[in-house]
């Protein structure tokens, strides 16, 4: 197979996948759903805080949140005041997230993650 | 300056018109999809890695090395290089491989960049990565109009051609420099 072939064949590969990964943007939904059948704290914490403590909370970039963050911060304000105002490498959240919706997503990271 | 250059200056500026538009359309697209789908936050694969993140930051590696290759060769189709002092037939064609090569690479990132991560403000380092992952798109489809469109202006080229590079240098510095450079302790490099 000549250079120029190959490359016009990569080139068509290239079309199918970049159509393909558009389409997948928006037909590939999780089976748990996500809109109105999630919970507010779910989601602020998978717009926010997922990209590091991972989607289930098991770490990533960040720390591990599942199953350990309750005993880390007993006083759930404790928790509350590092979101809110960041600790090391975290970001503080005052600017980005009320106060609700920081309790909520605590809430969150405390039971549904299995705190 | 005689009828004929004016006529062909009236002319490249709706072509010149239509491949910005283009362009612009596909990063606000992106952009706008990026703000309003919910994250899903799934890491969906990881080939040989040991996570979506590796490869991740691997295949953006791989792509800004190809795409300094393209660069290069670039330079020595247009002349700017001298060497080889003969250029090779294969040249153009190689300049398009490693080129598609490097955006066949990108698809995987940026898909799971905005289905699982979306668009997020939390560092400066992640907004700057978000905004410059949309604008290379759109200046890679400005680039690829400007590619198969006659009638532009003979500076279009190198000018999309550097955007689409500057911002996927700056896709690399925002993730895969900060990663191998700043990432904390216990990730693993693979």
């Amino acid at each position: 197979m000549s250079l120029r072939r190959l490359v016009s064949l990569v080139e068509i590969v290239a079309l199918v996948a970049a159509l393909t990964f558009v389409l997948l943007l928006f037909v590939n939904e999780p089976d748990d759903g996500g809109g109105s059948a999630r919970s507010t704290g779910a989601e602020i914490y998978s717009s926010n805080c997922a990209t590091c403590h991972g989607a289930t909370g098991k770490g990533s970039v960040g720390p591990r949140l599942a199953d350990v963050v309750v005993g880390r911060y007993p006083d759930v304000a404790d928790e509350i005041a590092v979101v809110t105002v960041g600790r090391l490498g975290m970001p503080a959240f005052s600017g980005r997230l009320s106060a609700e919706e920081i309790r909520q997503v605590v809430e969150y990271t405390r039971t549904d993650l299995g705190g | 300056m005689t009828a004929p250059a004016i006529e062909r200056r009236d002319s490249a500026v709706p072509r010149l018109l239509g491949v910005f538009l283009w362009g612009a359309a596909v990063s606000v697209a992106l952009g706008v999809y990026a703000g309003s789908h919910t994250p899903t936050g799934e890491k969906p694969y990881s080939l040989f890695f040991s996570g979506t993140l590796q490869l991740k930051v691997w295949f953006t590696t791989a792509a800004f090395v190809l795409a300094c290759l393209q660069v290069l060769l670039a330079m020595r189709l247009y002349g700017k290089l001298r060497r080889p002092a003969t250029a090779p037939s294969w040249l153009g064609d190689a300049h398009r491989l490693s080129g598609t090569v490097a955006f066949v690479l990108s698809l995987p990132v940026a898909y799971h960049c905005l289905w699982s991560l979306g668009y997020q403000s939390t560092t400066t380092r992640v907004v700057v990565h978000s905004i410059v992952g949309c604008i290379f798109y759109g200046a890679f489809v400005a680039k690829v109009l400007s590619v198969r469109m006659e009638g532009l202006p003979g500076w279009t080229l190198p000018v999309v051609g550097g955007l689409v590079f500057a911002s996927l240098v700056a896709i690399f510095l925002t993730s895969s420099v900060w990663y191998f450079t700043d990432r904390p302790a216990g990730l693993p490099l693979f």
